[in-house]
């Protein structure tokens, strides 16, 4: 092997990043205009939009030697991340001088944090799949607590931090045991050693250690603890970011791990994952429904959602388009409904997030971002012919069709639970509005970002065959061929 | 390939004193001379490793651990005070009992693995010493690293810039706070 083999296009989205996340930091040394700063971050979120569309548009190139794929999935997924970074950052310029974030280290470990999540969601190896995970989670416990005067921002860091680790220790050992087992550390070839070794029990052991890892990560219960407090102490835009960015890359490597390699053992993970999905969905449902706090209620809706995605990995390669898709879908209404809430925010009062009593007359006063929220309030419940019915549609069926129906059934109750709380809201926003209620925040660039996030939620929603095509078939070239 | 008896005799100096350096830093009552026995455990380390015909390995421990490494703790513990004993708390009753069974247990399982697989030929790649003999280990190592691993070596690099723009921005933070 040489130097000429190195292909660097098949990491061209990441790179792209990377870069940007440079660039800022360097300008940031020289240029204190914030809103600069954060026109720069755009560029480079954008271009990485772009190339990912051009490569999931052209003819497909090589994997980076055995380490990362640009294959389908992995395309998918960054096409997904560069979407939510680009959101991420157009909800971000007004709020981060309105709060007061320090522009350089907020946009530019926010880059570095989706250059993370993409490699993990192109990742073909346990070392270049855990270095990714450690630079999204580093990357993601420093912008929880970037709010350094608030001791709740404080509070969520650090408890994420700890909890992150903890996780990642799991994810290692587990790694550790995979590599004894097998004998290599590339998923390809733990793939073929896997038949010869079935059920051998250090295998199995390594296999529930990543489980468990992963389970943090994505938030599942009974290992979400961590979730409500630090989504609710960290400033609104990286919760919007976080949420649906850790989820996604979580998820990713979750699926190319469980579906691509240890397809021969799928009765031994099924249940696992169908348990957590149970009780993922039915306990963030459950608690999401007492909460005041649009902010917090958010924080348990995002565990519920992990739990309808988990529902799809459950029906292994059958759920692989629909979890897919699914996860485009959470991006695009998730942010939207925070870019909402960062619209409403104000620097002083709602550090701890925007009460249910703030939405209060909400049609009266802004008629357009209302009816954004409740776009997005109705797709998050799973309505008809939003992007979340369509996510929901599909894992649902894919679990009915690999012979989980009770997995379903669990999925479409919770999701009328869940109807109570979104609606909830939106009832709130058309009752009278409150004579002596502050105006909410005016900005373009948060309107053009909501505005991406509503059409594109409602897109979805009535072309959803545009998303399908192109997550279908994802993982017959799981590994890049 | 057999050991001279010189190189046994050699082999067994080098590992008490390595031994020696750890208990050392576990049971200095001064930091700074648990640093110190660090220091020790380091260097004959080194001098395994190229006993162990791994030479590029040994200078990188000596220059990167017992050179960088330890001056970095003994920095650390000059800025904090090291020279003060340090409150020794001993544990007692179950907790020691605990302790001494998992070392008891962890021993017993080393002793395990190495009774067992002491001749077994284990896993041969195409590193052999020949090969080492005609391309020498600083090639060797560079091609794996910054051609086949180049990736994860990348990754691990901004892995560490993450790191550091996040340390750094909490605790510049913290200190402008506290000026004000």
């Amino acid at each position: 092997m040489n130097i000429a083999d190195v292909q660097i296009v098949s990491i061209l989205p990441q790179t792209l990043l990377l870069a940007a996340a440079l660039v800022v930091f360097l300008a940031d040394l020289v240029w204190k205009d914030r809103k600069g700063i954060g026109l720069l971050a755009l560029a480079g979120v954008l271009a990485t939009f772009v190339a990912t569309v051009v490569m999931l548009a052209g003819p497909g190139v090589p994997t980076f030697q055995h380490m990362a794929a640009a294959d389908r999935f992995a395309l998918v997924i960054s096409l997904v991340m560069s979407a939510a970074a680009v959101l991420a950052v157009l909800v971000s310029l007004d709020y981060i001088v309105r709060v007061d974030l320090p522009a350089g280290e907020y946009y530019g470990l926010l880059l570095l944090a989706a250059s993370g999540m993409m490699f993990l969601g192109a990742a073909t190896h346990l070392m270049t799949l855990f270095l990714s995970l450690e630079i999204l989670s580093i990357a993601l416990y420093a912008l929880a607590g970037i709010r350094t005067t608030d001791i709740r921002a404080g509070e969520a860091a650090l408890k994420y931090f700890l909890l992150g680790a903890f996780a990642s220790a799991f994810l290692l050992y587990g790694m550790a045991l995979l590599y004894g087992a097998t004998g290599t550390t590339s998923l390809a070839g733990i793939a073929a050693a896997v038949p010869s070794v079935q059920t051998d029990p250090m295998l199995i052991a390594g296999l529930a250690l990543l489980l468990i890892g992963f389970a943090f990560k994505v938030a599942a219960v009974p290992f979400h603890m961590w979730t409500p407090d630090v989504y609710q102490g960290a400033p609104s835009s990286v919760t919007a970011f976080m949420s649906v960015g850790a989820k996604a890359a979580g998820f990713a490597a979750l699926v190319r791990v469980l579906v691509a390699v240890f397809p021969t053992l799928y009765a031994w993970w099924v249940w696992p994952v169908g348990v957590l999905a149970v009780l993922t969905m039915t306990w963030g449902n459950l608690a999401a429904l007492a909460q005041g706090n649009v902010k917090r209620m958010l924080a348990y809706s995002s565990i519920a959602h992990a739990g309808y995605i988990l529902v799809g990995v459950a029906a292994g390669e059958a759920g692989v388009s629909g979890v897919l898709f699914y996860l485009m879908a959470y991006a695009l209404m998730n942010i939207g409904a925070f870019a909402v809430l960062i619209a409403l925010e104000r620097a002083e009062e709602d550090a701890a997030g925007v009460e249910l009593e703030r939405m209060r007359g909400l049609f009266h006063r802004r008629p357009w971002l209302a009816a954004a929220m409740t776009v997005f309030m109705f797709s998050l419940a799973g309505m008809p012919p939003l992007a979340g019915f369509f996510g929901k549609l599909y894992v649902f069926s894919a679990a009915v069709r690999s012979g989980l129906l009770v997995l379903a059934i669990i999925g479409v109750i919770n999701s009328v639970i869940s109807a109570y709380y979104y609606l909830r809201v939106v009832a709130r926003m058309a009752l009278a509005a409150p004579a002596e209620e502050a105006e909410p925040a005016r900005c373009p660039a948060l309107t053009i970002g909501t505005g991406i996030a509503a059409v594109g939620t409602v897109l979805l929603g009535i072309y959803p065959t545009w998303l399908l095509n192109l997550v279908q078939g994802t993982l017959a070239v799981l590994f890049g061929g | 390939m057999t050991a001279t008896p010189l190189e046994t005799v050699l082999f067994i100096a080098f590992g008490a004193v390595a031994i020696a350096g750890a208990l050392s830093v576990i049971l200095a009552r001064h930091a700074v001379y648990s640093a110190l026995g660090m220091l020790v455990n380091f260097v004959a380390l080194a001098a395994m490793y190229i006993m162990l015909s791994a030479e590029f390995l040994g200078i990188a421990q000596l220059i990167v651990y017992a050179g960088a490494i330890v001056v970095l703790f003994l920095f650390a513990l000059m800025l904090i005070g090291g020279r003060r004993p340090a409150e020794q708390g001993r544990l007692t009753g179950g907790l020691a009992a605990a302790g001494s069974a998992l070392v008891v247990v962890f021993l017993a399982e080393i002793a395990y693995l190495v009774m067992r697989l002491t001749g077994t030929a284990g896993a041969k790649g195409t590193v052999t010493p020949d090969v080492i003999a005609q391309l020498g280990h600083i090639q060797l190592l560079g091609a794996t690293l910054l051609l086949e691993y180049i990736l994860p070596f990348e990754l691990a690099s901004v892995l560490l810039l993450v790191g550091i723009v996040g340390a750094v921005m909490l605790a510049r933070a913290r200190r402008q706070s506290r000026q004000e």
